[in-house]
């Protein structure tokens, strides 16, 4: 027999696949993972700190560039929270533009997600096809609020403007051409032979496990669970919607991968829901100019951003500047997972492992 | 810090804002908020019950029940709420530090949310402590609070005791201070990231 | 009121012999390439920028501009402050001098740094000045120049704007 020693190596923080500045200290036994070490913190930009000498309008904003990804999610996320901390109610109309926003927001953070995710296991063409497709959603959002990837779509008590003129037609053009351009994806990838053998069986997570590491997110639901905030904690008008929260039944990076599809058709018909039944009336609720809580109010606010679950947590301290905010981030939650994933596998599983557990880095550090 | 206490200059001459703050603080006086009232919550009575003694305070926001407890019974307390069949939070959304310079005696504060998938609850658990105190760790509870309090620990400052791994997550190791401290001003130090610009 | 309903995924049955044998799903692949392959001829998706620019959305948010009264030609701008109390990234300044007709004050510089800017238009939402709002998201967004002052914008920046980007052929396919 012959005896193996065993290697550490570096992987990024400047790598292609690693979304991102994520370094990976993987320490290798040929060419089997023994022990994966996330090291994070390249893009931390303080924004919690940041966010506490803000104005609470001004930090809007900043929550943008959390998850440039799904810059949506976090405003959402952060307007929620402080919406519960004055106790406002957002007008019905608002509820439902929010939801078309975000479901449109988690389409376009999937097909990012698919283009990358294929590109990283090796799928060169459906990066270009799903890069097209979000193009059409960058459209679509830069017509509603005049920017391409930091929304700041949102302001305190609802939406700061309608839907443009010719607006909602243009969404359902796209929305009509999305079903054919999934299943254009899904003949490229879900039976194609070099697709299953990378995704298949890698990276398996039992229920129980994800759930103590605190996965959330299409993450959690390939393991089975179906955890999700619109069900559990619903929010807006989430609950007048029928969609179905697709879960998986083995917990790989394949499951993980066909819940992501899934999950875009079953926004789609969100959207459309939406759309037939957009109620009448203001878009804004009122809200005093100066937002001043009162002392020692606290909220939670919890979304079902495309990643998982994206909340805020608000304390006043009766200024107007909140007294501490704290963005859980989904990507930084799920990162923390990739070392058990990750355990037993190839150097090149990694790539997948990422790509599957969807983070991103501006979200992870913050 | 200093740059909350930063004057604007001239007055603006915007109308909303002088009678804004005047209303809230007339309301908290007389009586208390509506948004302060107490919800029902089958964990926090069950909790109530079983672990009333651990319970220093308990306040409600917005339909929050915020529960500060002892820093000696935190884990036995954590461990109830996980496994009781009422409370079942079997998921620690997040946790965080913050600092409260203004209570000399405990500054520092731990918040962990907890969230319950089966009973759909949702419940912000509370802990003082000071800079030199360690709190004993849920990692082992939950192993999601893991990087959760490495993070607590490096823009904070607050000691866990029995963590598995205790260094900094997001600064590099070689930082010095504490960045989410009231005193830490915003802009930082300028011997402090000197080698990192 | 219906409740989400979780389904699980079915999963697609393991590979059939022939279909590990035969290169099936490389031809499949290969028919959905060749089909945009070939729509790639008939309407290219692509935008050759510069030469051709993609039409802006009225809606969309470039830099920050000052903008007159359009009817009187007059400064808009009140020195309300309200836009350099919202900025989240502080990025505009303005030095005050008291208007000369002897009613209210007038701007004597208004910087935006353009460097530090982050285009999220809640300057241009705060603005109180009538009729319409001083400060304003203009189509900008190119911004390149030979040195770090020159993003320090001052009035006559913000009033004229910058030099016009060279004019595209404006042909935009895909929109």
């Amino acid at each position: 027999m012959y005896q193996t020693s065993e290697l550490e190596i570096n992987m990024g923080p400047q790598h292609p696949a690693t979304h991102g500045v994520l370094r990976l200290v993987l320490r290798l036994d040929g060419e089997t993972i023994v022990e994966v070490k996330p090291v994070i913190g390249y893009l931390h930009r303080g924004v919690e700190k940041l966010s506490e000498n803000r104005g609470y309008r001004s930090v809007t904003p900043l929550t943008d560039r959390l998850d440039y990804c799904a810059a949506f999610a976090e405003n959402h996320s952060y307007v929620g929270a402080v919406e519960k901390l004055l106790g406002v109610e957002v007008p019905p109309r608002a509820q439902a533009m929010r939801v078309v926003l975000a479901e449109l927001q988690r389409i376009a953070s999937h097909l990012i997600w698919l283009a990358t995710h294929g590109l990283d296991i090796g799928a060169m063409t459906i990066f270009l096809y799903a890069f097209r497709e979000r193009e059409k959603c960058l459209d679509l959002f830069e017509g509603y609020c005049g920017a391409r990837l930091t929304y700041n779509a949102l302001r305190i008590g609802g939406v700061p403007q309608e839907f443009p003129d010719g607006w909602t037609e243009a969404l359902r053009r796209f929305l009509d051409e999305l079903p054919t351009r999934i299943a254009q994806y899904e003949t490229l990838l879900t039976g194609n032979r070099i697709w299953r053998l990378r995704t298949e069986g890698v990276g398996v997570i039992d229920a129980r496990t994800a759930l103590g590491l605190g996965l959330t997110g299409p993450t959690l639901r390939g393991s089975g669970v179906d955890y999700d905030v619109r069900k559990y904690a619903p929010y807006e008008n989430y609950r007048d919607y029928a969609f179905d929260i697709p879960v998986g039944s083995k917990g790989d990076t394949y499951d993980r991968y066909l819940i992501r599809m899934e999950e875009m058709r079953q926004s789609r018909r969100i959207i459309l829901q939406a759309l037939e039944a957009l109620p009448d009336g203001p878009i804004l609720a009122k809200v005093a100019g100066r937002i001043r809580p009162p002392k020692g109010a606290e909220a939670y606010f919890m979304t079902e951003s495309p990643r998982g679950e994206m909340s805020v947590y608000l304390v006043s301290d009766g200024t107007d500047k909140p007294y501490r905010v704290r963005f859980r981030s989904p990507c930084f939650n799920n990162l923390q997972g990739l070392p058990t994933l990750s355990k037993g596998h190839m150097v090149a599983d990694v790539v997948a492992l990422i790509g599957s557990i969807d983070i991103v880095l501006g979200c992870v550090d913050r | 810090m200093s740059d909350q206490d930063q004057p604007k200059p001239p007055q603006p001459p915007a109308p909303p804002p002088a009678p804004a703050p005047a209303a809230p603080a007339a309301a908290k006086e007389k009586a208390p908020d509506p948004l302060a009232a107490e919800v029902s919550s089958p964990a926090l009575e069950r909790l109530r019950a079983v672990h009333g003694a651990a319970l220093v305070e308990v306040r409600f926001w917005a339909g929050l029940p915020l529960v500060e407890v002892g820093r000696e019974q935190l884990v036995p307390v954590m461990t109830f709420l996980r496994d009781d069949p009422s409370c079942r939070f079997d998921h620690l959304s997040t946790c965080f530090a913050t600092d409260v310079p203004e209570r000399a005696e405990a500054p520092l504060e731990m918040t962990y949310c907890l969230f319950s998938w089966p009973t759909r609850q949702l419940l912000a658990v509370k802990v003082r402590t000071t800079a030199e105190t360690p709190i004993p760790t849920v990692s082992a509870i939950w192993p999601s609070a893991d990087w959760n309090e490495r993070e607590a620990f490096d823009m904070v400052g607050i000691r866990f005791q029995g963590h598995p791994n205790l260094t900094r997550i997001l600064l590099p190791d070689d930082w010095t201070g504490h960045p989410l401290r009231r005193d830490y001003p915003l802009e930082g130090k300028p011997g402090d990231h000197k080698v990192y610009r | 009121m219906s409740e989400a309903r979780a389904v699980v995924i079915p999963r697609p049955a393991p590979l059939p012999w022939w279909k590990r044998f035969f290169l099936v799903e490389m031809l499949q692949g290969m028919s959905v390439t060749m089909k945009h392959y070939l729509r790639g001829w008939r309407e290219p998706f692509t935008v050759q920028y510069p030469e051709e620019r993609l039409p802006l959305d009225p809606r969309f948010r470039g830099y920050p501009r000052l903008r007159m009264h359009p009817e009187t030609g007059d400064e808009l701008c009140n020195v309300c402050r309200q836009c350099e109390k919202i900025c989240p990234t502080l990025c505009i300044a303005i030095e005050e001098e008291p208007h000369p007709s002897g009613k209210g004050r007038r701007p004597r510089q208004f910087t935006v740094d353009y460097e530090r800017c982050c285009q999220c238009g809640l300057c241009a939402e705060a603005c109180g000045s009538d009729p319409i709002s001083a400060i304003y998201m203009s189509h900008d967004y190119e911004l390149a120049d030979y040195g770090r002052d020159r993003f320090r914008a001052q009035k006559d920046r913000l009033y004229l704007g910058f030099p016009a980007p060279p004019a595209g052929k404006g042909k935009a396919p895909g929109k």
